[in-house]
């Protein structure tokens, strides 16, 4: 079925797209997110249990020695790079949801991303300057 | 049917002001402002962690420093709230993905379980940070 309704054939595909017309694409966001949740039962859990464990009251030396343990490096960039992304996941689609002018919400979306790329790599940097 | 029958029969959606929003309403919202909160905060937090161990002993016991004023130790207590309700919220959601728990009775306590689930974690959780690490 054509996407058009008889007499718009001229209208571009645009016009279906920013209105109520799909944009193709969103399935994999979905997914991802939920991929996302599932690995953070896990990474969450450890986490908590690794800050009450390694983290609360020891020194300085204490924690770095805790975070060069492959291990827990390892583990940490994961939990680095999942809670990133299913943040910015989460954040994309409240602005989506709530944001309604058009400009703004496309300034948002490109800063959010910018920034959670940016803190995910950073925040990994930090680690391997530490662990290794 | 004439087009005023279907607009007759269309079902009105909510109307904020005058509709009493169900128990699991206020969950989903919940889990919104929680899951918003944990990704501004949240990852904040972990970018200032990872940051301060790198750039040295010094910074970090800045920010450990900071983190146990009473400010900063209410912050991690609203983060660690935020964190056990999204867990245990979004549990019940990958349920729900799944295709379990849509009969309202099992949509209501199920959503009751996270919220005792939550309490009793989150009270847990500081307990521990107290009496077994903090006081050793």
């Amino acid at each position: 079925m054509p996407y058009y309704k008889k007499g718009e054939e001229f209208y571009s595909p645009l016009k279906s797209a920013k209105n109520t017309g799909s944009a193709k694409s969103g399935v994999h966001h979905w997914i991802h997110q939920r991929l996302t949740a599932v690995a953070l039962l896990i990474l969450m859990p450890w986490a908590l249990w690794s800050i009450h464990a390694n983290i609360l009251g020891a020194s300085y030396d204490e924690v770095v020695a805790w975070l060069s343990q492959p291990l827990n490096a390892i583990l940490s960039v994961l939990f680095i790079i999942t809670v990133h992304y299913h943040a910015l996941l989460g954040v994309q689609v409240i602005v989506e949801d709530y944001v309604h002018k058009e400009w703004l919400k496309i300034a948002k979306l490109v800063a959010q991303k910018l920034f959670y790329v940016a803190s995910a790599i950073a925040c990994i940097y930090a680690v391997f300057s530490v662990a290794l | 049917m004439s087009d005023q029958n279907i607009k007759a029969k269309r079902p009105l959606s909510p109307h904020l002001q005058v509709y009493k929003l169900p128990f699991s309403a206020y969950m989903s919202i919940l889990h919104r402002a929680s899951g918003a909160f944990l990704a501004l905060f949240g990852v904040f937090l972990i970018l200032a962690f990872s940051y301060s161990l790198m750039c040295g002993a010094e910074c970090y016991d800045a920010l450990v420093s900071l983190l146990g004023t009473l400010i900063g130790r209410l912050f991690l207590f609203a983060l660690s709230l935020c964190a056990f309700y999204h867990m245990f919220n979004g549990f019940r959601h990958l349920f729900w993905d799944s295709g379990k728990l849509f009969k309202i009775d099992n949509a209501q306590n199920a959503g009751a379980f996270v919220m005792l689930a939550t309490a009793a974690a989150v009270l847990g959780y500081w307990y521990c940070a107290y009496y077994y690490v903090l006081m050793k």
